[in-house]
């Protein structure tokens, strides 16, 4: 091994030597790279497919057992209490009045102006379970008694005779 | 006598055969790309023949884009490495450069056949020009695979810079290979937002760790190549100032 003068160089052997050596490694890396991507090509592949198939069949699993599912899963029964508000409060309002005129002629007369009132019954229904109406009706009854006296000039005669 | 041992010599030689010995090893890796295609071009027309419909040819595509991602990812690593000198630890600056230019050829070779072992799928039911023009497909994330598409064309100059070096100048194979991080933005967005298994733990842990790898590596060339210009700037600093001296000394008169 010489140059181009003539002169032996200083490790010449050597050197060749480690560019072979570090040629040889790399090529054998390079196979193991493309080994590698080959094989994890084909590996992903058939993980991939084997996920898809396991999913699918998880699904399809799903799916067939569906109606046992429905079927097994016990219905609560039970009565479910029936709690209502009434939107509208009935309000039961009866007002009588009656206004009676007694006209005495002699010598007085007296007139009664009566007025009965009956105080609002306002029903109050509890709608609970149990759906109980109470209502109360408080009747109270007015009345006024006006005494007119009204002043009529009647003759009236008397005889001694009758007496 | 030479002109006799000469032919005997010629015979040595062919006896043991070598690839290297019929190409030249520039062309070579090349092989690797034309087989790609040649593959990926015989399962997609032979296969649905052969297997009738089937899911494998999408499977295949996927798992050969994550193949290719993986292979880019490291040409870059390497590529990198060796601008910031962290390959010459391991395994040597000469020894990075051959497979940062290996990995890139494989790479490629499996992203094209990530793309043309779509022809085979009949569930999208791809056509060549959807699958060579950007964004032509419609059938599936038009946009991210149209992003996809535009990475895998950003790789061609990149790869080809190799062998273009000597004619395009430093500068312009430089400017080339920074395209490559345009490549691994546009390649992560595209596996980001089409890829089917983008939702899965071990996938977005690759994407975390392939980028975050790459920019601290990117970082840590940046801050070394600071230091180098630093340090020059430093040393001709040093150099002026003693060539003035010396040359005060000499115009200095004598006493």
């Amino acid at each position: 091994m010489t140059n181009e003068q003539g002169k032996q160089p200083i490790h010449a052997s050597s050197k060749p030597k480690q560019v072979k050596n570090r040629n040889k490694i790399t090529t054998k890396v390079k196979a193991t790279i493309a080994a590698l991507s080959v094989a994890t090509t084909l590996g992903g592949w058939g993980l991939f497919a084997q996920h898809d198939a396991s999913v699918a069949a998880q699904s399809s699993a799903l799916q067939d057992n569906l109606p046992a599912l429905v079927a097994s899963t016990p219905i609560p029964s039970g009565t479910i209490p029936a709690t209502g508000i009434p939107l509208v409060t009935p309000t039961a309002q009866a007002t009588a009045t009656s206004t009676a005129t007694v006209i005495i002629s002699s010598p007085t007369s007296v007139q009664f102006t009566g007025t009965a009132t009956t105080i609002p019954a306002t029903e109050t229904p509890n709608t609970a379970a149990t759906n109980t109406a109470t209502s109360t009706t408080v009747p109270a009854a007015t009345a006024t008694v006006k005494v007119v006296t009204t002043t009529s000039s009647k003759a009236v005669t008397t005889t001694k005779s009758s007496r | 006598m030479r002109t006799m041992e000469l032919p005997r010599m010629k015979l040595k030689q062919n006896s043991q055969f070598s690839p290297s010995a019929i190409l030249p090893k520039e062309i070579m890796p090349l092989t690797l790309v034309v087989i790609g295609i040649g593959i990926a071009l015989l399962i997609a027309s032979i296969g649905p023949t052969l297997f009738g419909a089937s899911t494998a040819y999408w499977y295949l595509s996927r798992a050969s884009a994550m193949v290719a991602f993986v292979l880019l990812w490291t040409s870059m690593a390497l590529g990198v490495s060796i601008t910031n000198k962290l390959s010459r630890i391991w395994p040597g600056a000469p020894t990075s450069f051959e497979l940062h230019q290996y990995t890139s050829l494989l790479g490629w070779a499996f992203a094209i056949f990530h793309v043309l072992i779509l022809l085979g799928d009949n569930y999208i039911g791809y056509k060549p020009f959807q699958l060579l023009v950007p964004f032509a497909s419609t059938g599936y994330e038009q946009i991210w695979v149209g992003v996809g598409q535009i990475a895998f064309y950003l790789l061609i100059p990149v790869t080809l810079s190799f062998y273009l070096r000597k004619r395009i100048g430093t500068r312009g194979w430089r400017t080339l290979h920074g395209l490559s991080y345009a490549f691994f933005a546009l390649s992560l967005v595209h596996g980001l937002f089409s890829g089917t298994d983008s939702g899965s733990v071990w996938t977005s842990a690759l994407y975390w760790f392939t980028a975050l790898s790459l920019a601290g590596l990117t970082a840590f060339r940046i801050l070394i190549s600071r230091q180098q210009s630093q340090k020059k700037a430093a040393a001709s600093s040093v150099s002026s100032h003693g060539s003035r001296v010396t040359q005060m000394n000499t115009e200095r008169p004598a006493a």
